[in-house]
């Protein structure tokens, strides 16, 4: 039973991150039809900055909180003004600016690999890593503190969607992005937008499970992977939906290393998740792409 | 018959065999074995790239498993060697049958789906297969990989220059093979497929049999370079499917241009020969990559193959134009 | 023997999305060799009636038989190859190919499908899509357009594109030639070029089926014509008749006036 409990709850704490890289591609995704290959990357500046702020730099975590959220910030408007913009003035089709954001997240690897090379390092955790009682599970409280931010983060989200004109805006650009047009939304600012909130929800989420993953640079491609079988778990456009799908696809990995074979857990997942996308190419709970058809 | 205008020729296929000639006296033209190696990593990089062309670059389809289907033949092509005894010619032809059967398998269910899915699917077969193969060391021999055989003819193991002339024959067949498609209705079946896909059913393309035989095609492509990869390198392991081969393959597509007749040779001569001679790239060569991607799908979405063409050009001007006071 | 059987025949066909009846029943024909015209006021069903036709869209119920072959439920790219073309009403072109490639593409029923047949046919093949390009030029130089071959599509105002799209609907040697709203955004000129092409194209005994707005333009250009409004068939008929036909008058002067009393 301890082990179960052990087990879910790391599941569920992975399954935050996945998750919220899945709500990040579903928003960026609804508003400009593009999937953002760079994703995972932001997850993984997070925790590669945790170690640049306070391992080697030995700054304060309030600062390093700061420049970690600034730098997010700044690669995400060079994704969209290096890559979105100049591609999506000239019409390129989704499928190109696709690519450019992979040719983006190449460049983002190279140069974390300069910076930071290709072994994994140790990542400074925000909160106690120390275990303590929570009934009759075993955690810590940077554990919490993810699942925590996990439920801040989809609450931010579903009041920015629903509870502000913004949040209108970019619901009625991802479902008719002409319309909207029309009604004076400017998409490029939407776009720009989902880009920055993405960057942020993700390089955050990257500080505190830094720690618990392991700071090593080639997490982001693999996080990017997990987080899009989330966002079309939930069919493509349902950010509560991903989110939910991520933290699916967390306890299953979990389960399926405690209890099956821990050695071709990750190889398996990915197997999973490929069959489901062959028996059900629309996700299981949306129907978003298939009303399209 | 026309009585005024005669219709613009078919390109022809003597730029193709200018190029084999040129690589069949490149040998001549180098300096030791490095540069000899270099040259045929250039040739198994162009058969992987043409693959990979014809796939996206044509077809419109994008494919993040290319690397797998190269690492795919090497296995197989020393596998059957090692395990089952086959003579080299047997293996080689099994290799080609393995890939093929595989992309059969993965693509009749995927290709079904919208492009995105197509792309992540397929890496996730790469990261599946990366996964096993890394793992599974009874079989693959895990991360160190299997010694190949090296290939003997009449009992003694074959030289550098048979080896080179080897690669250069294999990168024949596959750039006549590519540049046959390439020409032909097929390459203007699958362009139409990527450009509209209802528009082309509406005249008549079986949009899903064609996507099926490029993405068969294009495995095959990439296992005939991984058996030549093989044959040069004498070894098979995990890394041939590895995140660097793909981000190369992107890079030489991209870079040299895509949908073009030349470009995955023209990428490839250039993607991989800079980094060893005129510039050292060192750690800096997967940001220069990436970079590289960016750049040429923003500015010269032709690439290198299509800077002779004054619609490039053209383009980039548009583009300068537009973003000029803008926000 | 003249009076064989229709070329296409409608019969009874529904188109339902969810709740709304886009197409109600209709049934109508074209007799070989016969231009019809399809009008209707918007909402009419003619986009669905033409996407039934071509295998865009399936039918809910009802048959389509297209010469003598029942075709309800084949897909459009078998459809296309037993002769059936269409041009479009928002001009699909490729654009990653130029003219000559486009019109080239119509031909594409033509080749012998398979990768391993064509290779294996080398020569043939080559010789052919000599053929080929030829008549493609001769379909360019018959819509005017035979000195624009090696262009990018895009360079071409949107006359010419319409004419491009109907040259290459016309490369694979159509029984019946489907034309969805040819005329629209055309300037007068254009206009009387392409109905020019198309009185011409009657004469050489093309059966057509021609979706249209411009009432002039299709009275002249038809044979026949079906109305619809509202999803039903109100009116099938020589042209005269159905110019004087009060429920035509009446579903477009509910709608449009300044149309009907053209």
């Amino acid at each position: 039973m301890e082990k179960l409990g052990y087990l879910l709850l790391a599941g569920v704490t992975n399954g935050s991150v996945y998750g919220l890289v899945g709500l990040s591609l579903s928003i960026i995704y609804g508003s400009s039809r593009v999937i953002n290959f760079a994703q995972g990357d932001f997850v993984m500046l997070g925790a590669m900055s945790a170690v640049a702020f306070v391992a080697t730099a030995a700054l304060p975590w309030p600062l390093a909180i700061a420049g970690t959220v600034a730098g997010a910030s700044i690669v995400a408007l060079a994704l969209d003004y290096v890559v979105y913009r100049p591609l999506a003035r000239r019409k390129a089709p989704p499928l190109t600016i696709m690519m450019g954001t992979l040719g983006a997240a190449i460049a983002i690897y190279g140069a974390a690999l300069l910076a930071w090379g290709p072994d994994q390092q140790f990542v400074p955790a925000l909160f106690s890593l120390d275990p303590m009682n929570l009934g009759p599970l075993v955690t810590n409280s940077q554990q919490l503190a993810i699942i925590g931010a996990f439920a801040m983060f989809l609450a931010v989200t579903w009041f920015t969607l629903f509870r502000t004109r913004l949040g209108l805006s970019i619901r009625a650009t991802g479902v008719n992005p002409r319309v909207a047009l029309l009604m004076g939304i400017r998409s490029e600012r939407i776009v720009q937008f989902s880009f920055l909130f993405s960057a942020l929800i993700s390089s955050v989420s990257g500080i505190l499970v830094g720690p618990l993953l392991g700071g090593q640079i080639g997490m982001g491609l693999l996080l990017t992977v997990k987080g899009f079988m989330a966002a079309i778990l939930g069919g493509l456009g349902s950010p509560f939906a991903a989110a939910a799908g991520g933290v699916a696809i967390g306890m299953l990995e979990a389960l399926m290393a405690g209890y099956g074979t821990s050695l071709y857990a990750e190889p398996a997942i990915f197997l999973i998740i490929l069959l489901l996308l062959f028996v059900r190419p629309y996700g299981l709970l949306g129907d978003y792409e298939a009303q399209k058809r | 018959m026309s009585a005024i205008f005669s219709p613009p020729r078919q390109a022809s296929i003597y730029p193709a065999l200018a190029v084999l000639a040129l690589g069949a006296a490149l040998p001549y033209l180098l300096h030791g074995g490095f540069q000899l190696r270099l040259a045929m990593l250039v040739w198994i990089y162009a058969i992987l790239c043409m693959g990979f062309n014809l796939l996206y670059g044509y077809a419109g389809q994008i494919s993040l498993g290319q690397q797998t289907f190269f690492a795919i033949g090497a296995y197989a092509f020393a596998l059957l060697q090692l395990d089952l005894h086959w003579p080299a010619a047997l293996a080689f032809i099994g290799s080609l049958i393995v890939c093929a059967v595989v992309a059969l398998a993965l693509g009749v269910p995927l290709l079904r789906l919208r492009s995105h899915y197509l792309a992540m699917a397929t890496l996730a077969f790469a990261l599946i297969f990366y996964g096993v193969t890394t793992r599974w060391i009874d079989f693959t021999g895990g991360s160190s990989g299997l010694a190949a055989p090296p290939l003997k003819f009449a009992g003694a193991p074959l030289g550098r220059m048979a080896v080179y002339y080897l690669v250069l024959a294999f990168a024949g067949v596959a750039l006549l093979l590519h540049d046959f498609v390439a020409r032909g209705a097929i390459g203007r079946a699958l362009q139409a497929i990527r450009d509209d896909e209802i528009g082309a059913a509406a005249l008549g393309v079986d949009v899903i049999r064609y996507k099926l035989r490029v993405f068969v095609l294009a495995a095959v492509f990439a296992g005939m370079a991984g058996v030549a990869f093989t044959i040069v390198s004498l070894r098979v392991d995990p890394s041939m499917s590895e995140f660097h081969v793909l981000v190369t393959i992107l890079t030489i597509a991209v870079v040299g241009g895509l949908g073009s007749r030349f470009g995955a040779l023209l990428g490839a001569a250039v993607v991989i020969v800079l980094p060893q001679t005129l510039v050292r790239f060192g750690d800096l060569e997967t940001l220069i990559y990436g970079v590289f991607i960016v750049v040429f799908l923003v500015f010269l979405p032709n690439g290198l193959a299509g800077l002779p063409d004054r619609e490039t050009w053209r383009g980039v001007a548009t583009f300068l134009k537009m973003n000029r006071g803008r926000s | 023997m003249t009076a064989a059987s229709p070329l296409l025949r409608v019969e009874n066909v529904t188109r339902r999305f969810g709740g709304l009846v886009a197409v109600d029943g209709v049934s109508f024909e074209i007799p070989r060799g016969f231009v019809v015209g399809l009008i209707g006021p918007n909402g009419a069903g003619k986009s669905t009636m033409f996407d039934l036709i071509t295998g865009v869209r399936s039918a809910s119920s009802g048959e389509i038989h297209f010469d003598e072959r029942r075709v309800t439920h084949e897909p459009t790219h078998m459809r296309s190859s037993r002769g059936l073309a269409r041009t479009f009403q928002i001009v699909r072109l490729f654009p990653g190919l130029n003219v000559l490639e486009n019109v080239l593409l119509g031909l594409h029923p033509k080749f012998p499908d398979g990768l391993w047949r064509s290779l294996l046919a080398g020569r043939a093949r080559m010789r052919q899509e000599g053929e080929a390009r030829a008549r493609a030029m001769t379909l360019l130089e018959f819509v005017g357009l035979a000195h624009r071959a090696d262009d990018r599509v895009g360079e071409l105002t949107l006359g010419q594109q319409r004419l491009v799209d109907v040259a290459r609907a016309l490369a694979s040697d159509p029984k019946l030639l489907m034309l969805d709203e040819p005329a629209a955004g055309l300037n007068d000129a254009e206009t009387g070029n392409l109905a020019a092409m198309l009185s011409g194209l009657r004469q050489g005994g093309l059966s057509m089926l021609l979706v249209e707005h411009d009432i002039d333009f299709i009275m002249n250009a038809c044979d026949r014509i079906v109305v619809m409004d509202r999803g039903v068939k109100i009116a099938d008929d020589v042209p005269g008749k159905v110019r004087a036909d009060e429920n035509v008058i009446a579903a477009y002067i509910g709608r449009r006036a300044a149309h009907a009393a053209h």
